[in-house]
């Protein structure tokens, strides 16, 4: 079953007045692939999917329900075998600076200093010296990390090491920023205080984010919209908006209810 | 060493193994005349020069072929088959071929010189040889630095990929530098090998100079004593050359772990 989602002005819309409501349009986007034995299997099944400017959107879903897929379809690294995905009414064909990506681990280069990562983006647009170094401080503060600049990512905790591939990609200055599991490889503690610091850093910057987790909590405490996926095939079963405000608590009830649903969701 | 000085007292016999001392005496004159063959030195310093000289060659083709191989599927169908043929090889039955094609042909020729010190000296560097030493170093190089390139961590490419980075700075500042220890490392296993194959070059005819050369030449006159101070040098030499290399293996790639 694929849910069209009509989108309605929410609480934020209000706040924020006007905002592009079609940032990013994804169209029966679908990805079929032949496997080593010749068998065409489907990784993702049409969905149709609108995301708005300054949107916080959670996909959730088991495992090789396509939810990796359709966020690397839209960075541009793969293409999809059928539908469109456009952002500002433009295909997307290849990955570009206005789409950031977050990897859930190892992303950053281990031979470059957390600033010299930082700033890889800035790097390859050809910026100067002086430009980067102002960026790498002004991210590097953004994550608190002030002190580790001249650290080697094999110093630095997971936590850290995501810490500063978001900031990696921040300093790019994307408009969407992608992010695939980022804190998926991380312990439970750690993993709490990073949703915390990026709803801080996307109170301050206002990105879109489209964030991938198969942790329902995470998706139930960060998002604004939450896309429920289903496996096989790896489609959108449900789209459900969160209309609790930040800093949510977890012992509200409403908190719990929306997980459950959507935990039972993924149960069938 | 203990073993040696006693099983030599007991064996008391210099054919099969000479005094710990009269081997050892040698190391302290390096520069004095060895079996009118010249100092133990200038025959090391001799077949130094060779292997770098056919190193420099060998690893200058090998790193690009290798890196371009890596990168590009294509070039790597095509080149790979070739590779794979000559690959088996050992380099030392390259010899009597490259006798054939190069002869006595050395630096000194090459450059149009028949006499004069300059022409002793660089009469030493034989391109047969040169040939025998790149073939040893090249195929270690090529196989690693297209391991290297190939198998470079996709996410970091990705990663690159998605920050905006063309073609051309993803090549030159992601793949070279994640495949740099791979090379090295196969530029320090190229040397190693490069330095064997020389001094079996050495032995062979066409050969009168090196420390090869002085060991099958100390064999002819019955100096086992000469033999084992040339092999002991080999093994210095070629450990203190890899020493060097993982010294600045650990150095540069210090964030590798």
């Amino acid at each position: 079953m694929v849910l069209v989602e009509t989108l309605t002005p929410t609480k934020g819309d209000m706040r924020n007045g006007w905002r592009n409501t079609r940032l990013l349009q994804i169209q029966n986007l679908s990805k079929d692939f032949i496997s080593e034995q010749g068998v065409v299997v489907t990784a993702l099944a049409p969905c149709t999917l609108d995301i708005a400017e300054n949107e916080f959107v959670c996909i959730v879903g088991p495992s090789g329900c396509g939810k990796s897929t359709l966020l690397r379809i839209v960075s541009g690294l793969e293409s999809a075998t059928g539908g469109r995905a456009l952002y500002k009414n433009e295909p997307i064909s290849s990955p570009g600076k206005d789409i950031g990506m977050v990897f859930q681990q190892y992303s950053l280069l281990p031979w470059r200093t957390v600033a010299e990562n930082i700033t890889l983006g800035l790097e390859a647009a050809r910026l100067s010296k002086s430009v980067r170094n102002k960026a790498a401080a002004e991210y590097l503060s953004l994550i608190k990390m002030e002190s580790f600049a001249k650290a080697y990512p094999y110093e630095l905790s997971g936590g850290m090491q995501q810490r500063v591939a978001i900031a990696r990609a921040l300093a790019n200055d994307p408009q969407m920023l992608l992010m695939d599991e980022p804190f998926g490889a991380l312990d439970a503690h750690t993993r709490i205080l990073m949703q915390r610091e990026l709803l801080r850093i996307w109170e301050q910057n206002k990105k879109t984010i489209i964030f991938v987790t198969h942790s329902v909590d995470e998706a139930v405490f960060l998002a604004d919209r939450i896309v429920v996926m289903s496996a096989r095939p790896g489609t959108i079963r449900k789209i459900i908006n969160v209309d609790m405000p930040r800093p949510r608590s977890r012992s509200d009830p409403r908190y719990g209810c929306m997980a459950d649903e959507i935990l039972i969701m993924l149960d069938c | 060493m203990l073993l040696w000085l006693h099983l030599a007292k007991v064996i008391d016999n210099r054919l099969i193994l000479p005094q710990f001392t009269s081997v050892a005496i040698h190391f302290f004159h390096p520069l004095s005349s060895l079996i009118g063959l010249g100092s133990l030195a200038i025959n090391i310093f001799i077949s130094l020069i060779r292997v770098f000289i056919g190193y420099a060659i060998a690893a200058l083709l090998a790193v690009p072929i290798g890196v371009l191989m890596g990168y590009n599927a294509g070039a790597y169908a095509l080149v790979n088959p070739v590779l794979s043929l000559f690959r088996p090889i050992p380099p030392i039955s390259w010899v009597p071929l490259v006798l054939a094609w190069f002869g006595v042909t050395s630096l000194a020729s090459i450059i149009g010189l028949t006499q004069g010190p300059w022409y002793v000296y660089l009469n030493n560097f034989k391109v047969s040889m040169t040939f025998i030493i790149f073939l040893g170093a090249f195929f270690p190089i090529v196989t690693s630095s297209i391991h290297g390139v190939s198998t470079v961590p996709r996410q970091l490419v990705e990663s690159a990929r998605v920050l905006g980075a063309d073609e051309w700075f993803v090549f030159r500042k992601i793949l070279l530098p994640a495949a740099g220890p791979t090379i090295v490392n196969g530029l320090r296993t190229g040397l190693g090998v490069a330095w064997t194959c020389l001094v079996s070059a050495e032995m062979l005819p066409g050969s009168l100079s090196g420390i090869g050369y002085m060991i099958m030449h100390a064999y002819e006159i019955a100096r086992v004593d000469v033999v084992m101070t040339g092999m002991i040098s080999i093994g210095v030499t070629g450990s203190l050359l890899d020493y060097f290399f993982r010294i600045a293996e650990r150095k540069w790639f210090s964030w590798k772990r």
